[in-house]
């Protein structure tokens, strides 16, 4: 008890403090494991991109993916408004194993559902919500803005094919999403149309998918794919129907003309012409042509810019104007003749399309005009009353002096077999006229007086019709009628069996007969059913011939 | 998707709806192609024989093939057609056969040949040539040949021809009619031969 109580207790013992108590190590790993936490979340976050479109209509933060070929890429995380308010902002994060696809070239667009006639497209997004869709570039350069396209590329640019220009400068166009045709498979299509103002043209750019890229070469002839086409020819009436999508839609084919080899195939963006017609494409190019004014005092009607101009039956030229009134003049003149501009080319001559042949083939023409060359207005087609314009040679029309219009040599007009044969109509009617029948009757009865003196009928008619006689015009009366029998031989000889009139008539009788022919069938079937053209019975089993039975 | 969209959907669903299946058509041509016959050289110094004409009865001029289904009944095909019309192709057909059978004359068709001498002209009327529902087919009609020369300068003979078939099918029928048309042929050289008295 005296130890405790002791006033001076022991001095006690000072051992150093620790400073830092291990226990501390706890929250410092902590941190550290946070930290890097935080790190590695950070750093395998993918890419912050925006995507400018012109709406957000079907996008949600949070909900909206990107995808890319079905596989999901990133998501929207955010939508703004631009600062011009006229469009939106989307912030999306893409999947850090994405980031390498993010280029300039790269392009997003929202897929949504769509029904239009190229096709339809996007159906899936009715249930799992629209998306936005990403094509990645070939650029190499890094991008992380881009602009959304408001609808999806035609084409995605990895795509493997060959991009063409067409052009035309003819009444059509096309649109974009119109197909491509090759022997009615589809194989491409208009992807961009571009009106040009200083040439006034439109200019497209299609795209040939793989491999039918390999089938354009420099001869490849593009034309205009129309839906139905009707033609009534010598060998009937035929009707070509194109692809049911191109009835539908229209479109452009191509094909290499018969007769053309094919070379290599062409570069990138060549550019090539539409025709307006598979026909048109076989049209071969002339580049020289000399012009001519043909003067028409009668009706051109007919008669149409492009109308043939023939020469012993081979075309040489085309009608290039019809619509020329001279100046100070009008139709209210009655003497006015109407220009007509033909041209002529060499070329369709059998002269080498070249200046020299040019040349050569003005002196000629103007040598043979001189000759008595004519130019007639005559009909191409009696059922469409299509006219040509035909050169021939008239050997009473010499013109020692050519004449000129416009600085344009004329060449004179002739008389067409139309206008021979009016005029030898009147003038068989004149003739027919002027007979003189009481003075043919009196001749007449003189002839059978002296034949058949002993018939005492003839007697009679002799005596009856000698009151008639007695006239100095007999001699006269046999002149016009050996006239009249002249022009009806005249007449006859123009619809001998070899003549051009005798062959159009002929020819246009058998083009109505065998048209009549052909719808011989489908009058029937429309007789027994009168909506069969709209909805086609289901055609019954066809009876065939049986072997016999033994 | 707007409701024009739909609207053309829905009436191109409404005509395809419409849509029937398309029929096969199948083209029959009676004259035998060049492959299948030997190559005929003829000579301008034989007797000629100028088919002056073949009228055909008025149900065969049609494109139709014909199947005779009673003794007064006839059923024309829609699907079955000859290439080219029997009008056009039987003179030709017939000349093959009769260049086949006999090179004692020269054969002639007046619409397509132009002949300086005719020493033997014929007219010939097809009327039936056709297949059966009995498993046949059958030709029948009458020709008139007519000689330039001699004392009987002309005579009719009526035939009547027909054959079994092997097989179904308008393609069998049509080379058992092409046989029909050969033997018309060896009856008009056998008419020939008694006139020219070989």
């Amino acid at each position: 008890m005296s130890d405790i109580l002791n006033d001076n207790p022991p001095p006690a013992k000072i051992a150093p403090l620790r400073r830092i108590s291990p226990l501390w190590l706890i929250p410092i790993l902590t941190l550290l494991v946070g930290a890097w936490m935080v790190y590695d979340d950070w750093s395998s976050q993918g890419p912050l991109i925006t995507i400018e479109f012109s709406t957000a209509e079907g996008l949600e933060e949070g909900v909206t993916k990107i995808k890319t070929r079905d596989v999901e890429v990133g998501e929207v995380e955010k939508i703004t408004l631009n600062a011009d308010l006229n469009g939106v902002i989307v912030t999306a994060r893409l999947h850090n194993e994405f980031r390498k696809l993010l280029v300039e070239e790269s392009r997003f667009w929202v897929v949504a559902p769509s029904i239009s006639l190229s096709g339809v497209s996007g159906l899936g997004t009715i249930m799992t919500g629209q998306y936005i869709r990403f094509s990645p570039g070939k650029s190499t350069k890094k991008a992380s803005h881009f602009r959304g396209l408001d609808s999806p590329p035609l084409t995605p640019l990895d795509t493997p094919g060959l991009r063409l220009t067409l052009t035309t400068d003819g009444d059509f166009s096309f649109a974009k999403g119109d197909l491509i045709h090759y022997k009615g498979i589809n194989v491409g299509k208009v992807e961009d149309v571009e009106f040009k103002f200083p040439e006034r043209k439109i200019y497209y750019s299609v795209f040939i998918s793989a491999p039918y890229h390999q089938l354009i070469s420099s001869e490849a002839r593009f034309w205009k794919a129309s839906g139905i086409r009707a033609q009534l020819t010598s060998d009937g009436f035929q009707i070509e129907a194109g692809p049911i999508d191109s009835l539908l839609l229209g479109g452009i084919s191509f094909s290499i003309p018969e007769g053309q080899f094919v070379s290599e195939t062409v570069a990138e963006n060549s550019l090539f012409y539409i025709y307006p017609s598979r026909s048109a494409i076989f049209e071969k190019k002339y580049l020289f042509a000399t012009q001519y004014w043909v003067m028409i005092r009668d009706s051109i009607g007919g008669l149409n810019v492009g109308a043939p101009v023939m020469h012993r039956g081979v075309q040489v030229g085309k009608v290039l104007r019809t619509d020329f009134i001279p100046e100070g003049r009008n139709l209210l003149d009655k003497t006015m003749d109407i220009p007509i501009l033909i041209e002529i080319n060499p070329g369709r001559l059998g002269l080498p399309d070249s200046e020299e042949s040019l040349k050569r083939a003005i002196t000629d023409i103007n040598t043979w005009i001189r000759q008595g060359l004519v130019a007639t207005i005559k009909t191409q087609n009696f059922l469409l009353g299509s006219q040509m314009v035909d050169l021939e040679y008239d050997d009473t029309n010499l013109q020692p002096d050519l004449a000129y219009y416009r600085d344009l040599v004329v060449i004179p007009t002739g008389v067409n077999s139309l206008d021979k044969f009016t005029v030898a109509i009147e003038q068989f009617i004149a003739n027919i006229n002027h007979l003189p029948f009481e003075a043919l009757a009196g001749k007449l009865d003189k002839l059978l007086d002296e034949g058949a003196i002993t018939l005492a009928s003839f007697q009679d008619m002799a005596k009856a019709g000698e009151s008639l006689m007695g006239n100095d015009r007999n001699a006269e009366l046999i002149e016009q009628l050996s006239s009249t029998l002249s022009t009806v031989e005249e007449l006859a000889e123009s619809y001998a069996s070899d003549s051009q009139t005798n062959q159009d008539l002929q020819r246009t009788l058998q083009t109505i007969s065998t048209f009549l022919a052909e719808m011989i069938p489908l009058i029937t079937e429309l007789k027994n059913s009168p909506s069969g053209l709209i909805f086609p019975a289901k055609p019954p089993e066809e009876t065939v011939p049986l072997r016999k039975q033994p | 998707m707007n409701l024009r969209s739909l609207g053309i959907f829905l009436l191109l669903a409404g005509i395809a709806g419409c849509a029937s299946e398309p029929v096969a058509v199948h083209y029959y041509a009676l004259v035998p192609s060049l492959s299948a016959m030997d190559e005929v050289v003829q000579r301008a110094d034989k007797p000629t024989l100028v088919i002056e004409r073949v009228e055909l009865a008025k149900y065969l001029q049609q494109p139709g093939m014909v199947i005779q289904t009673g003794s007064n009944q006839l059923l024309v095909s829609k699907n079955n057609l000859w290439a080219e019309s029997l009008e056009l192709a039987l003179p030709k057909a017939l000349v093959r056969e009769l260049q086949r059978q006999s090179d004692d004359y020269s054969y002639y068709l007046k619409t397509l040949d132009w002949v300086s001498q005719t020493d033997y002209r014929l007219r010939l009327r097809i009327d039936s040539l056709q297949a059966t529902a009995q498993g046949e087919v059958i030709t029948s009609g009458r020709f008139q040949l007519i000689s330039e020369h001699g004392s009987s300068p002309q005579v009719f003979v009526d035939f009547n021809f027909q054959r079994d078939l092997d097989q179904d099918g308008f393609e069998h029928s049509v080379e058992q009619i092409q046989i029909l048309v050969g033997e018309i042929a060896g009856a008009i050289i056998k008419s020939t031969d008694n006139m020219a008295g070989l």
